[in-house]
């Protein structure tokens, strides 16, 4: 068996948007989610974010328009031979021209969204090859800092999200020895197609800090369930991930078979999380409810049930 | 000849006012066209994605 690596990461940082993380470099146009100043293909310090980037668009196209209007202006008086119509072309650039600015003004916020639709429609390919060469970058430290490689992987997978990326991700994650204090993701390396080493990486998360198996998790169990069975240790992995869905009663409730095929292989707390919840509610999972009270009455006979000190959620919703 | 040069000065007037008149009636609606952030996102996802897909 090969010897896991004792790696720390840092933490993940959560955007609002998946663009927050994209970065575009003012001198070179390359677009990258690796780094937050310097460009990774022309080395300059002159990286900015989608946002600021739009902004300097959206400030540049309107500061033109501003100075066409004061041109025309200018132009009008230059012509006008008497002075009541250099006054007139005056007052009339002024009003006209405060027009202008008060109206872009008012749209100034919108003109940034719309500036920045057209930047991606615009820099589609940029973004794709900016992507692509970050990739390579992860692909270049895998031997040497695979624990930075994985970093890398899962900041690109905030925009580019595919199977291949999230199974070198997954692989990645099996060749470490994973912590509860680490900043572990779910969700985002569920894939399409089956993954032994995300099955494997799934079962270890269940186990470690339960709350991060959610829907998608369990989904994905359910789906390669047969696939995961055959895996060494694949019922550990099932009945950990049957283990961390019984945390909740809206689980519960959507996969009770699932829950019901593993039940014999829950650890004594979850068993007990199981029946509390079910015991809740009465009449409602009775296949269930009778499966874990048969365990249960197998594996501990007459013992006392243990208080559940485990932290799942106490709202059961 | 200077009496045409105030018929450039009407022209430079009537471009200016048909410039910013029109410049701010789109100023004016593109609050309602525009899209928002989270729109922005997902159409941003949606290319990237989808094009690697028909690849």
């Amino acid at each position: 068996m090969n010897k896991k690596l004792n790696v720390t990461f840092t933490p993940y940082e959560r955007t609002r948007y998946a663009y927050d993380k994209l970065r575009v470099c003012r001198k070179c146009g390359s677009y990258t989610v690796l780094s937050a100043d310097v460009c990774p293909s022309c080395g300059s310090r002159t990286l900015s974010d989608i946002p600021a980037a739009a902004r300097r668009e959206t400030r540049r196209s309107m500061q033109s328009e501003l100075l066409f209007a004061a041109l025309l202006t200018l132009l009008a008086m230059f012509f006008a031979e008497t002075m009541p119509w250099i006054g007139i072309s005056a007052a009339a650039g002024v009003v006209l021209t405060g027009l202008l600015a008060f109206a872009q003004r008012r749209s100034y916020e919108a003109q940034i969204r719309i500036r920045t639709d057209r930047l991606f429609a615009r820099d589609r390919d940029r973004i794709r090859h900016g992507l692509i060469q970050d990739i390579r970058a992860a692909e270049a430290r895998l031997e040497s800092e695979p624990a930075r490689a994985y970093e890398m992987l899962r900041e690109v997978n905030t925009l580019l999200r595919n199977d291949p990326i999230r199974g070198l991700q997954a692989e990645l994650l099996q060749t470490f020895l994973l912590r509860r204090d680490m900043d572990l993701l779910v969700d985002s390396l569920i894939m399409e197609s089956f993954s032994a080493h995300l099955a494997g990486y799934i079962g270890e998360v269940a186990r470690l800090n339960r709350e991060l198996i959610k829907e998608n998790a369990i989904r994905y169990c359910l789906r390669y369930e047969p696939q995961i069975r055959s895996l060494p240790r694949g019922d550990h992995i099932l009945a950990s991930v049957a283990g961390a869905a019984v945390r909740m009663k809206r689980y519960i409730e959507l996969y009770p078979d699932f829950i019901r095929r593993y039940a014999h292989k829950l650890p004594e707390d979850r068993l007990e999380r199981l029946r509390e919840v079910l015991a809740q509610h009465p009449g409602s999972l009775e296949p269930l409810k009778l499966e874990a009270d048969e365990v249960y009455r197998v594996r501990f006979g007459g013992r006392s049930p243990r208080r559940n000190a485990s932290g799942d959620e106490g709202d059961f919703s | 000849m200077s009496a045409y040069l105030i018929y450039l000065t009407y022209g430079m007037l009537g471009i200016l006012f048909l410039f910013t008149v029109i410049k701010s009636f789109l100023y004016m609606r593109s609050p309602k066209q525009a899209p928002e952030r989270a729109e922005l996102d997902e159409r941003l996802l949606n290319t990237l994605n989808d094009r690697r897909e028909r690849e």
